[in-house]
């Protein structure tokens, strides 16, 4: 499990830097006008720089995020099985779906009222902004997609631990089929591949959910359930998933480029067929290493506990970070050597200050409610004296495939 | 964070304090007696557990190991605190 806070972890801090990432780009294109580029927008005359490549680069790299929190839920769904699925009651269902869903619709309302009530980061929203309420929960909706696709993984648990259990081969092969045609589909019409019959199945099924995702669940769930004779042989094959996992995001780094010159800037970077094999080998190469990172490890342990708590918060407080810089300091926008790290800080740091003052705030019972079971900056348990009989205990640093 | 428990406490009250002010935020103490299940009472999820597992090795000292993060040994509270206690015999 700690290899699991690990990566969730590392999921976190990729959404995080996805999300700076975005801001950067949306800075360059559309603020010009702050910071004395006075052309139209989108200004694109950046496209080609080392800034694009590198905010092009950190963008299809860090669509490892979702996916691998996926992977860690699938996880523990298979602990929760204690060995059988028949366990996955459904008051125990019930009860990790509410954990999951009840703090996502109330960061849905903060942040649909905090964007109803003007301010100077946000000046063209108040009574105004009600027109468009349909638009900005579509957008509210956007920004925390993980959430409805882990919560419908959830709701089909019962049967995907029964598959993965019993036909776990079948269960990886079909999903990963799925997922590699949802993703791909783009890839099919750009390459001239028509067939009304593949249209229309594609067509069928919904764009994200849950289909999109549910192979990255499945691995979870069958690494957990055969992790005895899977992990060996992970373990063997790291190195070649780790070079492999470095090639195919490089691929898709040089289609997200080719895409964007070929619609002049206007590519949406959308999920791709090298996208869905990066990402695919990227998992298995993380869950494939034993994480030795010494202090870092040890945060990114504890960023992984918080995880859930930081990815509802993080995307309100970049916003806003960012509405900040572009108004009181905009020559910072064109400069992302500085805005990245300072949305960076910001959209870390923003989420774990609210959990702590939550924590220390007559809203502590509410805890659970705002942020999930287990994102608060923990309490010492009691006074400082050592354990009867033990040498003062020395946390292991050390996370374990 | 280092975190150590008072002397005078057992394992149970421990791990149930723990749980009272870091997962379940209960103010009037934790609903659950020692052997009820944390997860068909929702105590945890999936970064709970892992809470849970920092805790048990900050606390008491122990190196979990990946394939001891079982429910046989961390289910319930009278279930991790034995599991503490057999690890702190096995410890050189």
């Amino acid at each position: 499990m700690r290899t699991l806070g690990t990566l969730r972890g590392i999921a976190i801090l990729t959404v995080v830097i996805s999300h700076a990432a975005a801001f950067g780009m949306i800075a360059l294109a559309w603020w010009g006008d702050r910071f004395g580029k006075f052309g139209p927008p989108p200004d694109l005359s950046w496209v080609g720089t080392p800034t694009y490549y590198t905010l092009i680069g950190v963008t299809q790299l860090t669509q490892i995020s979702v996916p691998v929190f996926l992977f860690a839920a699938g996880f523990y769904v298979a602990y929760v099985t204690r060995g059988n699925p028949k366990n996955l009651s459904w008051s125990v269902i019930r009860g990790q779906f509410q954990g999951l869903i009840l703090p996502f619709v109330v960061w849905m309302v903060i942040s649909v009222v905090l964007y109803l009530v003007p301010t100077v980061v946000n000046p063209t929203s108040g009574p105004a902004a009600l027109a468009g309420l349909v638009g900005l929960v579509q957008a509210r909706w956007a920004d925390y997609y993980f959430v409805p696709a882990l919560g419908i993984m959830l709701l089909l648990s019962p049967v995907l631990a029964r598959a993965a259990f019993r036909y776990p081969g079948r269960l990886l092969a079909l999903s990963a089929i799925l997922g590699a045609m949802i993703w791909g589909r783009d890839d099919l019409r750009y390459l001239g591949v028509t067939s009304p019959v593949l249209s229309g199945l594609l067509n069928f099924l919904p764009w994200s959910f849950p289909w999109r995702w549910i192979f990255f669940f499945a691995l979870g769930l069958v690494l957990a359930r055969y992790q005895e004779p899977l992990r060996p042989r992970l373990a063997r094959w790291k190195w070649p998933l780790a070079v492999g996992a470095l090639g195919l995001g490089l691929l898709s780094i040089v289609e997200a480029d080719l895409l964007n010159r070929l619609n002049h800037g206007y590519a949406n970077f959308t999920p791709s067929f090298p996208s869905f094999l990066y990402v695919a080998v990227a998992t298995l190469a993380l869950a494939s290493w034993e994480w030795r990172l010494g202090r870092f490890g040890h945060l990114l342990d504890r960023l992984g506990i918080q995880s859930y708590g930081i990815y509802l918060v993080q995307a309100l407080v970049i916003g806003y970070a960012a509405g900040i810089v572009y108004h009181l300091a905009p020559s910072v926008l064109q400069r992302q050597v500085l805005l990245q790290p300072l949305l960076l800080v910001a959209g870390l740091g923003g989420p774990m200050l609210v959990m702590w003052a939550t924590a220390r705030s007559p809203l502590r019972r509410y805890q659970r409610l705002l942020f999930g079971s287990s994102s608060s900056p923990r309490k010492r348990t009691s006074s400082p004296v050592a354990w009867p009989g033990r040498t003062s205990p020395t946390p292991s640093l050390k996370g374990k495939a | 964070m280092t975190i150590k428990v008072s002397s005078g406490i057992s394992v149970e009250d421990a791990i149930r304090r723990f749980i009272e002010e870091n997962l379940s935020f209960a103010d009037n103490g934790l609903p659950l007696s020692d052997d009820d299940s944390f997860i068909d009472n929702s105590i945890v999820d999936s970064t709970g557990i892992l809470e849970l597992e920092l805790f048990v090795e900050e606390a008491f000292g122990i190196q979990v190991r990946d394939d001891e993060v079982l429910p046989e040994n961390f289910d319930s509270i009278s279930r991790l605190a034995s599991y503490v206690r057999r690890k702190q015999q096995a410890a050189p």
